[in-house]
């Protein structure tokens, strides 16, 4: 290479301009994500992209991804569809009954988070659906209050990896204990 | 500038072909890399507390759906989160200590080239006493245990700001094929660096203004070709994060975007020291008046006629109620920017003796003796029972005090009364005056971690050499730099002192 050399910046730009090549390729539109969230014969993994990639595109709450979506989601047998609607991506656009408080938490998803566990306790997808609709950043608003500690990360783990999660009541317990704390003590949100 | 005096004590600031005294440098890297790791040792376990616990939340989410998300008010570079989670993949939670310990391994990069730097700007024995002050730098050394960003970062920030240092020196010694391929280095680290934090996205272009200023006598086109290297492969390293965040949400976003979020935070009416905020649980167990209490009120007060937003429409005026709401019609946070941006310059605008005394409040947060290890001690996060917690506590934290304030003062007079022209000293001034100007918005001890091996560099040369640039205009620099600096302590004082006693469990 020559001492005073552009053939770096051409390097550069070439490779720049494949990159944005081979993104325009795989583009995916938003009708396409949307049709691919909904549909059953897409895998899971196909499905919860789609349905990041259309919940973040949209401008404005949308009633298919905070309600629809949501529903379908949360009625699907696979754990990890499950869980996606549990996350930001969905809870923004969450359709509050009239009458409201601003911050109140996504309806629907709470009402499954929150449902009464049965007689075998807290199974693992439930301590992770808590984890993940409760510890989320950004506000009651979109389901979150409290960040993340310690123990929950260690569950959700444990969880995946077929490590016996405690006894229920000391689940119970800690999250007795965490849901008195303080909130506007901790810091301003 | 008055030409400076030669005597033995001189820095004799390393020529191309002056050697880099690497055996000392490494065996000082390794005693500070030694000494961090024994303090992972003492803390552990160690629990998660604010942004580590969000740090995580994003891995646990990477792992289990396989997706990237942001955090609704705050869109954060995946970097950090990435490595939590390729981390806790491997080895479980455990993973987070093996994360740990890789950044205990990683500080050394930081060391060496906090040494490089004095060797560059002084001499060999600067860079030893540079070294001996970054291995016990407690505040700098503490992020090696912590879940933020700093430590990873400023392995990749330090180096890129080195090559490019480098670059310059040998542009200016006509060594163009070296030139190039340190910017390119550069360039490659700045990029990287902004997956992990978007903070340099703008001093990269900064710096290349440097350049192309500092290249103008070898003519428009060579300045023009070296300027633009470190753009070019800054904008290449980032383009796949900036085309996937184009494809997930329909907006070029190159980084992060927590613009928006921080003006709320730091254009708006409450005060938010975040230095001291997350003691507020641990003071209310205590029995402790709230640290806002202490704090002079003529830096933090709320504006004259302002009406606060009630956001949880209590009827009761709450420290998390502002001067003016999130915007909630924007459902992202990146598309939040620009309204929360005119929001707060207008209550800035409307508002301007407060915001004139509330950046003061800003800068003297962001030069507090405080640091987030002495945080971590107030907050009572390190184990109990254990040597930090107990026995080594006051030590510990009052070294972190001191080396803090120390490094502040002593880099000061090493940058005025030290340190001579040339490239080494344009960068750094660029990286303090970025440093300080960002803090006007949000500012905290941890912002002040870029700054901290330029202050060690500077301090060293200063121990090593003293006086070398007799000047009236640098005599005065210091004095005003020192008088503001002692003037921004001041400012926030009580909540130091506060905040110092709880870290040193010395409360009343």
């Amino acid at each position: 290479m020559k001492a005073r050399s552009w053939a770096p910046h051409i390097l550069l730009v070439a490779t720049a301009l494949g990159m944005v090549l081979v993104a325009a390729l795989k583009h995916t539109s938003t009708e396409e994500a949307l049709r691919i969230a909904f549909d059953d014969e897409a895998s899971t993994d196909e499905r919860l992209w789609a349905a990041h990639v259309a919940a973040n595109r949209a401008t404005s709450r949308d009633p298919r991804l905070g309600d629809t979506l949501v529903r379908a989601f949360l009625a699907a047998e696979d754990e990890r569809l499950r869980e996606g609607a549990l996350t930001i991506d969905l809870s923004r656009h969450a359709i509050h009954p009239p009458g409201a408080r601003p911050d109140a938490a996504p309806p629907l998803q709470s009402a499954y988070v929150y449902a009464a566990p049965g007689d075998g306790g807290y199974t693992p997808h439930r301590v992770r659906s808590r984890v993940l609709f409760r510890r989320k950043v950004g506000g009651s608003s979109v389901g979150g209050i409290r960040r993340m500690a310690l123990p929950e990360a260690r569950w959700f783990m444990d969880s995946l990896r077929g490590t016996p999660l405690p006894p229920r009541a000391e689940i119970d317990r800690y999250l007795v204990e965490r849901s008195r704390e303080p909130v506007n003590l901790r810091r301003p949100r | 500038m008055n030409a400076a005096s030669t005597d033995a004590n001189s820095p004799r600031p390393a020529s191309p072909l002056a050697r880099v005294p690497w055996r000392a440098i490494a065996i000082i890297a390794l005693v500070g890399v030694a000494l961090r790791g024994i303090l992972l040792w003492l803390v552990l376990p160690l629990d998660i507390q604010s942004d580590e616990a969000n740090y995580l939340y994003l891995a646990l989410v990477k792992e289990r759906l396989g997706i990237y998300l942001d955090q609704h008010r705050y869109f954060w570079p995946p970097g950090y989160p990435w490595l939590i989670s390729n981390s806790i993949h491997a080895f479980g939670i455990d993973g987070l200590n093996v994360l740990r310990a890789l950044q205990v391994a990683l500080s050394s990069v930081i060391g060496v080239t906090t040494m490089l730097f004095a060797w560059r700007l002084f001499s060999r024995r600067a860079a030893i006493i540079a070294g001996a002050l970054w291995a016990v730098d407690l505040p700098l050394g503490a992020y090696t245990h912590f879940l933020w960003t700093e430590t990873v970062f400023l392995s990749l920030l330090l180096p890129a700001l080195w090559h490019f240092v480098r670059a310059l020196d040998r542009a200016d010694e006509g060594e163009d094929h070296e030139a190039t391929l340190r910017l390119l280095l550069s360039g490659v680290l700045f990029g990287l660096a902004l997956y992990i934090k978007e903070y340099v996205l703008f001093l990269v272009p900064i710096l290349a203004a440097v350049m192309a200023w500092r290249s103008r006598g070898a003519g428009l086109g060579e300045a023009l070709r070296r300027a633009t290297l470190p753009l070019l492969a800054v904008a290449v390293v980032t383009l796949p994060w900036t085309l996937r965040n184009h494809e997930v949400y329909g907006r070029t976003v190159v980084g992060g975007a927590t613009l928006g979020e921080n003006v709320y935070v730091g254009l708006n009416a409450r005060s938010m020291n975040f230095d001291v905020l997350p003691l507020r649980k641990r003071r209310a167990d205590l029995g402790l008046p709230q640290i806002e209490t202490l704090a002079r009120s003529s830096f933090t007060e709320v504006p004259a006629g302002w009406t606060p937003v009630d956001r949880d429409g209590n009827g009761e005026i709450e420290v998390r109620d502002a001067g003016w709401d999130r915007e909630f019609e924007s459902i992202h946070a990146i598309d939040r920017h620009s309204s929360q941006l005119r929001a707060g310059l207008a209550f800035a605008v409307e508002h301007p003796a407060w915001t004139l005394r509330t950046r003061l409040k800003k800068w003297s947060e962001l030069v507090t003796p405080l640091s987030f290890f002495t945080r971590h001690q107030a907050m009572g996060m390190y184990p109990e029972g254990g040597a930090v917690h107990g026995a080594l506590r006051v030590p510990l934290v009052l070294l972190a005090l001191l080396i803090s304030s120390l490094t502040m003062a002593l880099g000061a007079a090493g940058y005025f009364l030290t340190l001579r022209r040339g490239p080494c000293r344009t960068v750094f001034s660029v990286l303090i005056g970025y440093v300080v100007l960002t803090s006007l918005l949000v500012a905290m001890s941890r912002f002040r971690v870029p700054l901290e091996p330029v202050l060690i560099a500077l301090s060293a040369g200063f121990l090593s050499h003293g006086l070398q640039v007799r000047s009236r205009p640098r005599a005065v620099g210091l004095a005003l730099t020192l008088t503001v600096l002692a003037g921004l302590w001041w400012i926030s004082w009580p909540e130091t002192v506060a905040a110092a006693q709880m870290a040193l469990g010395v409360t009343p």
